[in-house]
């Protein structure tokens, strides 16, 4: 029997957000505006990305804190190399790029956890710090602000613009990107073979290695998609900042993993979604601009984060054990 | 001749019980080796204040890591010691700065510092308490109830100091972070009895041998009639007090309560120590904990002697310990391969 859609977790996301905006909105009315909406999706674009590719390996039961390394690793290291061979197109070949490095990343990871059993934690705290040294130290460790011509102007290429009372807002084309992500990983997720092996696999692991599926696949796929993610926020970020940093989204992996889990991807692996994923982000950013709209120091925001982390975890754990 | 040959045999069976299948043995022959290594390479490694500031540096990391330790051994794993220490140092520092005056005496500023403590290792009791019971009783995988705690005990400390430093405290509290009793410093000393007595608690009481069934295999302690909840939230109070031992050592060595002290390498090298110290869900020993805190602080201490004059050497060295987390995690599995052929 399908689940009624006002019994989801998603629905309780998106009634949370709304009782949050209303909250906010009747102490301050000028937090109702398109723009703050667009204001929340422009900051929170590159979160959402990061989050959509942390997703797989959430499911899986797995941690990882590794994606930002790859992010910077996809990023700045490019961006030196088109440098030096005086590189002045757009933005789409620090894309592919990118993507690639990503990929090769995820596949070394997803080859080393399938081969010689590595706890998937373990092993991206030392990816971590390694890619970091590695960029910092054998790159430069020196932000760079020298953009090719094509790359220029690409932060003000907007999909939508809207003039509201606080002045013009606008919708970023990378928006785009979101959207599209959210779609094929949706599909990859619901619909293939695939897709249902890492789902079962976060549920659990023996039931379906005896079941068939091919565990070293799953592996060999789930860290490529999060590498990829990782190196197409990491660009869009380089495009929006128009400039390339080689401590890109240092420490902000655990940000993106408790956004992952306030979206409803269980802590314990095989239950999660790519709209859940989309609205924990979201709620993460209207906590965030709540509390300077409310006028509470932003020092507070890292304990408004964890005391909310830990709720929502708490009562995931409460929940599924009522539920057996 | 055969006397000879005997002697070999018995160095040869030497060698298979206490060092090729013992990781105390091995991690001792790594601790020479690279103690050698370096004072081969380095004419300044080999001197006392080498040793000196080796033995100060890693008895911070040392405490914690023990910590880090106890919570794997009892199968879980927890990434908040750190916060949780700088958030005692936090409230230590509150007390001593609003009880301290200008006119103090001496003994009163004793008084004024032990009740610092105090207050430190009641935030350490009240840390763990939340992560043992998230553990322990409400069933929270470990990394992400801790990742959850940590984040909050950065976060009230960030919110309560704006991010700042607090600093000002009378010069006397130096003392715990690099005094020195009969020459040694007094955070060594703290490293050794912590050391001793964890080791006295796992070897010979029943809470020790109950923290390793309960690690071992939860499901079976349960049914020997182990209360795994309660030794689960005990196991993150005791990490949570060695956190608040380390907060009195880092207060007085820096003289400053920062909530981002430490936070971007502790985890890592924590885990460090924990891997190559054969550490896991009901196996391990502090002994070798301690002999890899050693190693480890021997290699840290190595490479700062050969790097000093390369540009960057910081995030040379943190690609060298990314990538020896990884190759050590590697080697784990093989002599995990080879212990259950063994068998």
């Amino acid at each position: 029997m399908k689940k009624s859609i006002f019994k989801t977790y998603e629905f309780f996301l998106f009634l949370l957000l709304v009782v949050i905006i209303l909250a906010i909105g009747l102490i301050n009315p000028t937090f109702f505006s398109i723009g703050t909406i667009f204001d929340v999706i422009r900051i929170q674009t590159i979160f959402i990305l990061m989050a959509f590719g942390l997703l797989p390996v959430v499911i899986l039961g797995g941690v990882d804190i590794s994606f930002v390394a790859i992010a910077a690793l996809a990023t700045f290291p490019v961006h030196t190399l088109l440098l030096k061979l005086n590189y002045e197109g757009g933005i789409w070949l620090y894309y592919l790029a990118g993507i690639i490095i990503g990929v090769l990343a995820g596949l070394l990871i997803g080859w080393l956890i399938s081969t010689f059993k590595l706890g998937i934690f373990d092993l991206s705290l030392g990816m971590n710090t390694m890619l970091y040294g590695f960029v910092l130290f054998f790159i430069g460790s020196v932000t760079n602000f020298d953009m090719p011509t094509g790359m220029v102007d690409w932060h003000s290429r907007y999909l939508i613009s809207v003039q509201s009372v606080v002045g013009q807002s606008f919708l970023h084309i990378s928006f785009l990107w979101v959207i599209g992500a959210g779609i094929l990983l949706h599909i990859f997720l619901r619909y293939t073979t695939l897709g249902r092996a890492i789902f079962a696999m976060g549920s659990d692991k023996s039931v379906a290695i005896r079941t068939g599926f091919n565990i070293k696949k799953v592996y060999l796929t789930v860290f490529p998609v999060m590498g990829a993610m990782a190196a197409i926020a990491g660009v869009t970020d380089a495009g929006l900042q128009t400039n390339f940093r080689p401590y890109l989204f240092l420490g902000k992996n655990m940000a993106v993993l408790a956004a992952v889990i306030m979206g409803g991807a269980s802590i314990r692996g095989g239950k999660g979604s790519v709209l859940g994923t989309f609205l924990g982000v979201l709620l993460v950013g209207i906590i965030n601009q709540a509390l300077v709209y409310l006028r509470i120091p932003t020092a507070w925001m890292d304990a408004f984060v964890g005391v909310t982390f830990i709720a929502f975890a708490v009562y995931q754990t409460l929940e599924t054990r009522t539920s057996k | 001749m055969e006397k000879k040959q005997s002697f070999l045999e018995k160095a040869k069976e030497f060698w298979n019980i206490n060092v090729s299948k013992s990781r105390t043995g091995q991690l001792i022959l790594v601790l020479v080796g690279i103690t050698i290594f370096f004072t081969l390479l380095e004419p300044k490694f080999m001197r006392v204040k080498t040793y000196d500031s080796m033995l100060l540096q890693m008895s911070e990391l040392g405490i914690l890591a023990i910590a880090v330790f106890l919570c794997i051994l009892v199968g879980g794993l927890n990434i908040s010691v750190m916060a949780n220490a700088n958030l005692a140092a936090l409230f230590m520092g509150y007390y001593i700065l609003t009880n301290f005056k200008p006119e103090s005496t001496p003994q009163q500023i004793q008084m004024i510092i032990l009740g610092g403590i105090g207050i430190a290792l009641l935030v350490g009791v009240i840390g763990g308490l939340l992560n043992g019971l998230m553990v322990g009783y409400a069933k929270l995988p470990p990394l992400l109830a801790t990742l959850g705690t940590g984040t909050l005990f950065t976060g009230i400390q960030k919110g309560l100091t704006g991010g700042e430093s607090v600093t000002g405290y009378p010069t006397q509290l130096e003392f715990l972070g690099g005094g020195k009793v009969m020459g040694i410093p007094l955070p060594f000393i703290m490293f050794t009895v912590v050391s001793i007595l964890i080791f006295i608690m796992l070897k010979f009481t029943q809470f020790g041998y109950k923290i390793y069934m309960t690690g071992a295999n939860q499901t079976t302690a349960k049914f020997s009639g182990i209360a795994t909840e309660r030794i689960t939230l005990l196991t993150y109070i005791v990490a949570g007090v060695l956190s608040a031992l380390t907060s009195t050592i880092v207060l007085g060595r820096t003289m400053s309560a920062n909530p981002d002290y430490g936070l971007a390498t502790y985890v890592l090298f924590t885990i460090f120590v924990a891997v190559i110290s054969g550490s896991r869900a009901g196996f391990g020993s502090v002994a070798n904990v301690f002999i890899a805190m050693f190693a480890l602080q021997t290699l840290q201490t190595g490479f700062n002697y050969m790097l000093q004059t390369v540009k960057g050497n910081t995030y040379f060295r943190d690609f060298i310990w990314g990538l020896l987390l990884i190759v050590f995690l590697i080697i784990n599995y093989f002599a995990n391969v080879k212990s259950v052929e063994d068998n």
